[in-house]
This record gives structure tokens, C-alpha cells and sequence, in this order.
């Protein structure tokens, strides 16, 4: 927690980034590397503001509707359990929202139906892939 | 009546929302996202505008207020770093001769290109007669003249083309270190193929024997008319086009290939 008057360790990282992404704008440079720089900063940014507003918003929808009790009950009371459910639920959804794996689904499959199955088979995959590794002690 | 400072409070979040709301407005209608992200995934770039319209409906009503300290402002000013940058940069501004440079692997990046674009090109883009569908009708149709090709479908079944004559568009680029990709030859003709977004775009390429016909610009978008073919160096296959005539072109509509 910052104190009055003074400037918190974090602003001064915002005013940092804000002085390099401000010099690294694309005003004079064309399709040499700032132009790049700025391409790709941009593409990156519009490829996740989408996936950004829909969590914003299902995060808002959660805290405006669902009460804690109500979500606190919903979760196993140990917290390694919450912990596996919480990954196992980012696992379920996280691949759906990766826009390359969705190309790639849909390269692969023209059926919506199996669509869903082989992302949740790719998760099931990781899944046993990771336990493979940690509970046999494979890793390094 | 309200102080600067109280208005500046309760304006930052409609303004902030309203804004990424009329980028992303502008960038749909326009068609300018294509230059950042496949078209397909248009969709996405929608639904993200109505969330932020909606956003900026709700943060409307009364009472809501944000601090005015410098905190927030600098935040504020990160989440409109994008549109600056959107806006400040110029219409035409593509990914040219440096991001290829960065990128380009040698012709066996479109062996890659080939597992990643097993799907047909997105829908309302560069579509011209290529093997996909009746290309084997039209490439006969077209004997006569050369066949109007993309760089992409001469990465994806350059076999299809092997000593027929063929016209593309692309970017124009020359440079020393192309020689140890194409077999000592110092000039190519690429454009980008994007798979995901800009971030991801791969550099396709096609080494061009030009003579004195090609133009001294890098990055001067040109119409390529030669005779292609695949020759084997060091055990890769390296697509060349011969005797080509390059004349400059304008820049197409869409510069990227999906």
C-alpha cells in the first residue's frame, strides 16, 4: 500500500511502458521495425481485448449475481481441491479461446459436435500427460 | 455546479469505453482489422464492441466515479495505448522487408505454411484460380496465358504449377542474405500468410529471376509473370520463377494472405 504523496513502485512502471510505447510510436518509420513493433502490438491487442471484455464481463455478471457464500459453497472445502477445480475449469475453457487451436479444429473436423470433444480430449490428454509426469516423478 | 476534477471523475470510464467502442466500430466497418487479425474472427471483434458499448452504458450511471489520481490516469492511459498507436499509425502501414527479414526461414517455411492452412481461404478473400476446387479445369482454360495465382497456393501444391507460366502479386524484396536460401539468387517476391493474426504471419516467398525488369524499391508491390519451377538445392526445394517480367502494382486491397 502506497503512502500519500509518494509515487508507487507500480505507476512508476506504467510511466515507464507509457514512455517507451510513446517512442516507439509509428510516426515516421514505415515498414521498418517500429512499423513492425507497432503492427504486431496492435494485432496482439485486438486478438485478446475480445477474450479480455468477455472475462470482465463474466467476472462482473459472478460479483453482481452470484454471492460469495453461494460460490463458496459450490467449492470443495479443502483449498488444493478448490485449486484442481479452478484448473481443471481454465483447462475445460482455456483451449476454446485459443484462436489457433480453433483454425485448427476447424481445419481438422467440420463437425461442431467433435469440435468440443477433441478440445476436451486435448485436455483430458494434458491432463493424464501431466499426472504422468509429476506422480511418477519423470520430471526434472 | 461540478469541479473539473468531479468531472474528469465521473467521465474517465464512459470515455475510455466509449472510445475502444469506436475504434472497434471503425476498424469492423472499415475493414482495417483485417490488417491485424484474420477475418473470420470478425466476430469476436463484434462481440468485443457491443461488451464495450455495454460497458460504457453502465458506467453512465449516476454515482459511478473513478479517482482522478495519478494512478488512474496512467492506467487510463495504458488501456488507450492501442487506439493511439491505431490511430497514429498510417492506413498503408504493413508488415513489410523488416518482418521478413525477422522471419523468413528459407523456402522450407512453406512446407510449415502447408500443415497450418489445410482449410480453404477465408471467405471474400484473394481467391484466384487455383488448384483448390476446379483449379485443375481452369489451370486448362488458362494454358494459353499465364495462370493469376497467389503466393499462398504455390506454397500449398507447388507441384501443380511446375513449368507453367504463372502471374502473382507480392512484395518486392532484394538483398544479399537471400542468396543462401534461393541458390545465389539475391531477389524474391513474398507476401505475408496469416494464420492467427499479424504476430503470426509467415513470410512466403518465391525467388525471382528478373534481370534488369525489377524495380530498385524494396517493398514496391509488384506483378510477377515467369515460368515457375522447383529446383532441388542442398535437398530442399526451392520454388524460383524464370524469365519473369515484375511490374509495380498498387497495394491489394487485402496485403495478406489467410
Amino acid at each position: 500500500m502506497s503512502s500519500p504523496g509518494r509515487f508507487p513502485a507500480r505507476d512508476f512502471l506504467l510511466a515507464f511502458f507509457l514512455a517507451v510505447a510513446v517512442f516507439f510510436l509509428p510516426v515516421k518509420d514505415g515498414s521498418g521495425a517500429f512499423g513492425s513493433l507497432a503492427i504486431v502490438f496492435v494485432s496482439i491487442v485486438f486478438e485478446a481485448i475480445p477474450f479480455m471484455f468477455v472475462g470482465a464481463l463474466i467476472g462482473g455478471l459472478l460479483e453482481e449475481f452470484v454471492s460469495r457464500e453461494r460460490l463458496t459453497a459450490l467449492l470443495p472445502r479443502r483449498g488444493w481441491l478448490t485449486v484442481c477445480v479452478a484448473q481443471m475449469a481454465f483447462m475445460l475453457t482455456g483451449p476454446m479461446f485459443d484462436l489457433k487451436l480453433l483454425l485448427m479444429y476447424r481445419s481438422v473436423f467440420r463437425n461442431r459436435a467433435i469440435v468440443v470433444l477433441a478440445s476436451l480430449v486435448l485436455v483430458a490428454v494434458l491432463a493424464v500427460s501431466s499426472a504422468f509426469v509429476f506422480m511418477d516423478g519423470l520430471g526434472p | 455546479m461540478r469541479s473539473p476534477v468531479e468531472f474528469i471523475r465521473r467521465s474517465l470510464h464512459p470515455v475510455v469505453f466509449g472510445i475502444w467502442t469506436y475504434a472497434m466500430l471503425h476498424l469492423l466497418l472499415s475493414l482495417r482489422y483485417a490488417a491485424f487479425l484474420r477475418p473470420e474472427f470478425g466476430f469476436l471483434l463484434a462481440a468485443a464492441h457491443f461488451i464495450a458499448f455495454g460497458f460504457m452504458g453502465a458506467s453512465l450511471a449516476p454515482g459511478r466515479t473513478l479517482p482522478s489520481d495519478m494512478s488512474t490516469m496512467l492506467r487510463v492511459m495504458v488501456l488507450l495505448l492501442p487506439v493511439l498507436y491505431l490511430t497514429i499509425m498510417p492506413g498503408d502501414l504493413f508488415l513489410g522487408y523488416n518482418a521478413f527479414q525477422k522471419r523468413f526461414v528459407g523456402p522450407a517455411g512453406a512446407a510449415a505454411a502447408r500443415q497450418n492452412q489445410a482449410g480453404p481461404p477465408a471467405p471474400g478473400m484473394d481467391q484466384p484460380a487455383g488448384p483448390s476446387g476446379d483449379g485443375g479445369e481452369r489451370l486448362d482454360e488458362q494454358a494459353a496465358g499465364p495462370i493469376e495465382i497467389t503466393l499462398r497456393e504455390l506454397a500449398l501444391t507447388p507441384d501443380l504449377y511446375q513449368g507453367k507460366r504463372v502471374a502473382f502479386t507480392g512484395m518486392f524484396f532484394r538483398d544479399g542474405d537471400l542468396k543462401m536460401h534461393f541458390g545465389g539468387r539475391d531477389t524474391a517476391v513474398y507476401r505475408f500468410l496469416m494464420t492467427c493474426c499479424a504476430a503470426d504471419a509467415m513470410p512466403l516467398a518465391v525467388a525471382v529471376d528478373a534481370g534488369q525488369s525489377a524495380p530498385s524499391r524494396n517493398d514496391q508491390w509488384v506483378r510477377v509473370e515467369g515460368t515457375f519451377r522447383i529446383e532441388e538445392i542442398d535437398g530442399i526445394s526451392v520454388p524460383i520463377v524464370e524469365e519473369a517480367v515484375v511490374d509495380p502494382v498498387e497495394t491489394p486491397e487485402m496485403p495478406y494472405l489467410y
